[in-house]
């Protein structure tokens, strides 16, 4: 579903990404790993087609991330990290501008269903200013789903959640990849969820993929390490972070 | 199922309307805009009844001391010359609106964080800068469509003016929407290009700043506040050979002096006399002009250039 | 350390941090920069179209000769601080702006980062924050005018040739101190709406109406107004009537009269306009008053000049102790 060839990206002399090569599966929940500025964002924006790579390539579903950009971005949805969307409008109205966006010409069903999906229905007609940070969300899940994209985009989405919050975004990731059959990509720091929901993971070390494969064979591999944490560092190698215990 | 590109234009025009009506500040500027479109009307005829009172006042006082009477002061006065008020308030409070019109157009997205969700939507640049050129047009041709309608109906109702000078006002409120689109597409590419708000709205108004009161006078050593007289001054520019160079580099690129004589010429209205070769009538509808694609090539830059993944990164 | 001197002792560091801070900001430096060079080539337009004056009166002085007459015109006469009126036109449009935006940033930049939380957790008053800030600004304002006022007595100097005598010296200290207060005043208007905005960029752009209306608006609604504006070349000379008869007729219109006056009151610009015009003799009829003179024919406006600073003092105050949203209680 994702394939991507020595993917780069340079900023002048400073290399953000340097050449990465991936498969993601159809029907994958692939979790990227990372610490901060590891390249995980820089990725994500080439694969969404919001940034240029300087060198390599990639397709998603089959569609070049540069010369069909327009048919990559059919074929997915997107989660920034922190959406805040159009505050002023309501829920309801978010969607269906995006929807329309989207190529959805009537949306209210789809906004319907998708709402329905996400149990936000009860404040779609509130004002996003006045929802809650786990309403605000599921809004911005919504509007990345609402024309049911083969491939889902998550930039780090449990940022800024309280667990209760946490807990339903993973179920409703989990019942996506399920009853939809979404292939989902992930960026997140957070080990745990990443153990919770993925079938596959990637580790990104300054630009550079160290690490890729099924989260059972990974277990299978690891099977010394009791926790995906500490795989993670023994993968990452990187000493400043490993906890000292 | 592949959208025309018009289609994502106006979808994202509408959604920028809708917001628009949400911002209480930009809707202060409307209002105050409508509101001195008819003030204006009535401050001038207002001020005309008084110069006519005050000649007949005159009149009396000359007759009695045996003086011959004075020329009638509105002899040679076009009659739209009431209107010549309202050239001031579109080059004050029209500019600021349209500034502000720009500004928020161009700002709702990045400041609702979702610059990276659109495009990663079967969407392009193209549909962006045809949908933000779209509404901030739209909202500036029905403000000035209202302005105009409020400001003939009460001409009409309290100067009783004759349908024959309707032509004039459309005129009139044409080229005022040359003039005042360039300010709008200036407040849309700053509001792309600067990467916090107080940059985006105070750079466009600096521009407007050194355009209406700055560069006027190096142009015709014209006094920033006397640019605010109805009756456009003498300036006089006399002899010396540097203001002579100043001016033919600064008086075309003073907009809105360029504005302030097209519609003077529009209304038939006298001009500034200065005693430099007279540019051709022609020229300053053609700056006009240059002045309208020219901003509206510059936000389509700004749109070309405008990184769609660091987008969001504003306040 | 007393405690009176403690408190004069934070006030001071407050004031300090916000010069420090005006000082670091890019986009008023622009400002600042637009201002400076728009004094000194407002100053060397002014002369240019005196030197032009200058030559056009030699010209018809040296053709009446020729022809063997004697010229009964007089030459035209320099009054240095009639150059000045570009500045000071400058000062009542961008001078306010700097103003504004002083307000505007002395809020915003502590209303993005939380700042003034930490420096309540310290101990500080409001009332001290509130002193600190309005001090600080103020004196940035009149070191801002003394440059401009210095710059603009260097400039008559060196472009001009021309000394100013002390008499005229003082007129432009008084102009420095004036002007400080006009543009403290836009300073606090805008720092009593970055208070009271809950977006902050919105109480930029609100401030902005507040200074059209003020310094463009209400005095362009005067001048359309006064009547002799509108005919070109003015009613009354159009009509050959001399000024004796002019007040004569005018006070038949005194309640029309006294309207346009109040609307004109309205707008501390055009006090601010009167006060230096007259000081400065642009307003001819000043040229060779005695400045106390003057300054008692403008008592009205120097009094509602220090009324409005007034005000705008008391509001911020009274804002900044009350001030939820901004000091979190």
């Amino acid at each position: 579903m994702i394939e991507i060839k020595n993917l780069t990206k340079k900023y002048g002399a400073f290399t953000a990404l340097d050449g990465i090569s991936l498969i993601v599966k159809k029907g994958d929940i692939f979790g990227f790993l990372g610490h901060n500025g590891a390249g995980k964002t820089t990725t994500t924006n080439m694969l969404t087609t919001l940034l240029e790579p300087t060198g390599g390539s990639a397709t998603i579903a089959g569609f070049d991330i540069v010369s069909q950009s327009m048919d990559v971005r059919r074929n997915i949805g997107y989660v920034p990290e922190n959406v805040q969307l159009y505050d002023t409008l309501t829920a309801y109205e978010n969607l269906e501008f995006f929807a329309q966006l989207s190529g959805i010409s009537h949306p209210r069903d789809a906004i319907g269903e998708t709402l329905e999906f996400l149990q936000a229905t009860s404040f779609a007609h509130k004002k996003i200013g006045e929802l809650s940070k786990g309403m605000r969300q599921r809004i911005g899940l919504a509007q990345a789903i609402i024309h049911k994209p083969a491939v889902l985009f998550l930039d780090e989405p449990s940022a800024g959640l309280d667990p209760t919050g946490i807990i339903q975004l993973r179920e409703i990731i989990i019942r996506l990849n399920k009853e939809e059959g979404t292939t989902i990509f992930m960026n997140s720091h957070l080990l745990v969820e990443v153990a919770k929901t993925c079938t596959a993971i990637g580790v990104l070390n300054h630009g550079k993929l160290v690490y890729t494969d099924t989260l059972a064979n990974t277990l299978k591999r690891f099977k010394n390490e009791d926790s995906l944490e500490k795989i993670y560092f023994s993968i990452n190698g990187d000493a400043d972070n490993k906890p000292r215990n | 199922m592949v959208m025309p590109i018009i289609n994502q234009g106006i979808r994202l025009a509408n959604k920028d309307l809708k917001l628009l009506m949400k911002e209480n500040t930009f809707i202060i500027i409307l209002l105050i805009f409508l509101l001195m479109s008819l003030a204006s009307m009535y401050i001038s005829w207002s001020s005309q009844h008084m110069v006519l009172q005050v000649y007949g006042e005159a009149s009396k006082q000359l007759m009695e001391v045996g003086k011959p009477l004075p020329p009638y002061p509105f002899a040679s006065t076009p009659p739209l010359s009431i209107m010549k008020n309202m050239i001031i308030y579109i080059v004050l409070i029209g500019a600021l609106l349209a500034i502000t019109l720009g500004h928020f157009i161009a700002v709702n997205d990045r400041r609702a964080g979702v610059i990276r969700i659109l495009f990663s939507k079967s969407f392009s640049k193209e549909d962006f800068f045809i949908g933000k050129i779209l509404a901030s047009t739209e909202m500036l041709f029905a403000a000035l469509l209202s302005s105009m309608i409020i400001y003939a109906v009460s001409m009409a109702l309290i100067s009783g003016m004759p349908p024959s000078l309707f032509l004039g006002i459309i005129a009139f409120y044409a080229v005022s929407f040359v003039y005042l689109a360039g300010f709008a597409y200036i407040g849309i590419f700053f509001g792309l290009n600067a990467d916090n708000s107080s940059k985006a709205i105070l750079l466009p108004l600096i521009l407007w700043i050194i355009i209406t009161f700055a560069l006027p006078e190096f142009g015709s050593a014209l006094y920033p506040t006397s640019s605010l007289n109805p009756v456009l001054p003498d300036t006089s520019v006399l002899d010396s050979p540097i203001l002579k160079a100043f001016h033919s580099i600064a008086y075309p690129l003073s907009i809105s002096e360029q504005y302030k004589e097209a519609t003077a010429t529009v209304l038939g209205l006298q001009t500034t006399g200065t005693n430099m070769p007279p540019y051709p009538q022609g020229s300053r509808m053609l700056i006009l002009f240059a002045w309208f694609f020219g901003t509206l090539g510059l936000s389509y830059h700004a749109v070309r250039n405008f990184d769609a993944a660091q987008g969001d990164d504003y306040e | 350390m007393p405690p009176r001197e403690m408190i004069m002792n934070r006030i001071a560091i407050i004031a300090k941090k916000e010069f420090k801070e005006i000082t670091r900001s890019q986009i008023l430096i622009y400002m600042l920069a637009l201002l400076a060079i728009l004094t000194v080539s407002s100053l060397t337009v002014s002369f240019f179209v005196f030197n032009g004056q200058v030559n056009e009166y030699q010209q018809s002085l040296d053709m009446l000769r020729q022809l063997g007459k004697e010229p009964t015109a007089p030459p035209p006469q320099l009054y240095p601080l009639n150059l000045l009126r570009g500045v000071v036109d400058h000062i009542e449009i961008v001078g306010a702006i700097i103003g504004l935006l002083l307000g505007y940033i002395s809020i915003s930049k502590e209303r993005n980062t939380d700042a003034l939380k930490l420096l309540l957790t310290r101990p500080v008053t409001k009332k001290e924050v509130a002193y600190g800030k309005i001090l600080g600004n103020s004196l940035f304002i009149l070191v801002l005018m003394s440059i401009v006022g210095i710059t603009a007595a260097l400039s008559i100097y060196f472009i001009g040739g021309i000394a100013l005598s002390s008499a005229e010296l003082l007129k432009v200290l008084l102009f420095i101190i004036f002007s400080t207060m006009y543009i403290a005043l836009f300073f606090m208007i805008s720092f009593f709406l970055s208070l009271h905005q809950r977006t902050i960029s919105h109480a930029l752009i609100l401030s902005f109406i507040v200074w059209l209306i003020v310094v463009l608006v209400i005095p362009q609604i005067g001048d359309t107004m006064d009547p002799d504006n509108q005919v070109q070349g003015g009613l009354f000379k159009s009509m050959n009537i001399d000024k004796p008869l002019e007040k004569q007729i005018m006070g038949k219109f005194s309640g029309y009269e006294s309207m346009r006056e109040f609307i004109e009151q309205l707008s501390v610009t055009k006090n601010y306009e009167r006060i230096i015009f007259a000081l400065f003799g642009i307003k001819s009829t000043y040229n060779g008053v005695p400045l106390l003179a003057i300054l008692g024919d403008n008592i009205g406006n120097i009094l509602l000049l220090i009324l409005y600073v007034l005000l705008g003092f008391t509001a911020d105050y009274v804002l900044l102790l009350r001030n939820k949203n901004y000091l979190g209680g």
